[in-house]
């Protein structure tokens, strides 16, 4: 059963698991590194779907956060981090326009609402479990920034991405790093 | 629920979301799995499963390791479909509009309970699955 799905992003299981792991060993797939059509380095169907993909679901976590923020509004990091996100965002979507994957279909503007509906249930439920305290709040962005830096990790080691997309990768995980930290201390804090 | 395999093979995309939904409201994940790739199935349980997964640790175990153990999936299906019989109310689903995608792929936009959805498709060896990778416009 595992052999058809070992590439997939986990999404959510990503989320589940806890602690952050080290990268990987390079798939067959990583030696792809795009391919190069009269000297331009284009995407495979595959790499494009993917970034696609990460584009839409970049939106979930922008979008969580201003509603947590606007729900808690004393703890800052909903407010800071949300920007962050925005970044992110717009890092996935620069991505998407160099490498000619449309994007149509996103309404970027229109916080909360994904027309995929995974996304849709996925945003909803981490609403309404944020909504139940500051401590739901925080681990719900703790799980978050846990499964972006899984899902960032596959996206570089596993899908034979060309080198600067590998870079955006890299800069977005290291902010997802420091999301974490902030979310994990605001725990510890919280509990102290 | 239905049980022979070519039924499903033989429906078209706009027949899958309605039987998707009535499917997931109704609990029968059974169901649910044939209408999807396997990918997008494991995503649908990950997504339907933070919840129970956020408040049982063991549920979370089970969640983790639904691709890697049979005893698992069954566990978080089990789980899943009672929470799923324990909604209210199956949405109401109006198909818009079912939109060509390249040659092997097709969106159907439909509203649920009046908010614009899409769901994404793509032609398998056994007919249409929801994929939800396969939201992307190909030229």
């Amino acid at each position: 059963m595992k052999n058809k799905t070992n590439d997939r992003r986990n999404f959510l299981s990503k989320m589940l698991v806890t602690g952050i792991g080290g990268v990987g060993l390079l798939s067959s797939a990583a030696n792809a590194k795009g391919r190069k059509e009269g000297g331009k380095v284009t995407l495979n169907e595959e790499q494009k779907d993917e970034l696609f993909f990460i584009y839409q679901e970049e939106k979930v976590a922008r979008d969580v956060y201003i509603k947590l923020g606007e729900k808690y509004p004393d703890e800052n990091n909903f407010a800071s981090i949300q920007i962050s996100e925005q970044r992110h965002i717009d890092a996935a979507r620069g991505l998407c326009e160099k490498y000619g994957v449309s994007i149509e279909g996103v309404d970027e503007e229109s916080v909360g609402n994904f027309v995929l509906p995974v996304l849709q249930d996925l945003y909803d439920t981490c609403i309404a479990l944020g909504e139940e305290s500051l401590m739901d709040a925080l681990k719900v962005g703790e799980l978050i920034e846990v499964t972006d830096i899984k899902d960032l990790d596959h996206a570089i080691n596993d899908m034979g991405m060309p080198d600067d997309v590998v870079r955006v990768f890299e800069n977005l995980k290291e902010g997802s790093y420091n999301h974490l930290d902030a979310y994990q201390t605001a725990i510890a804090r919280e509990l102290a | 629920m239905l049980n022979c395999g070519n039924t499903y093979e033989s429906l078209q995309p706009e027949e899958v979301v309605d039987r998707f939904y009535s499917s997931l409201y109704g609990g029968d994940l059974e169901s649910v799995k044939h209408l999807m790739t396997q990918q997008s199935y494991f995503m649908t349980l990950e997504s339907l499963g933070l919840k129970l997964a956020f408040k049982d640790l063991s549920f979370k175990e089970a969640l983790e390791n639904i691709e890697e153990d049979e005893n698992f999936l069954q566990r978080v299906e089990s789980g899943i479909s009672q929470d799923l019989l324990t909604r209210s109310g199956h949405p109401q689903i109006d198909i818009q509009r079912v939109e060509p995608n390249g040659s092997d792929r097709m969106t159907v936009h439909y509203k649920e309970d009046g908010k614009v959805k899409n769901l994404y498709f793509s032609k398998e060896e056994d007919g249409w699955k929801i994929n939800y990778y396969a939201g992307r416009k190909v030229a």
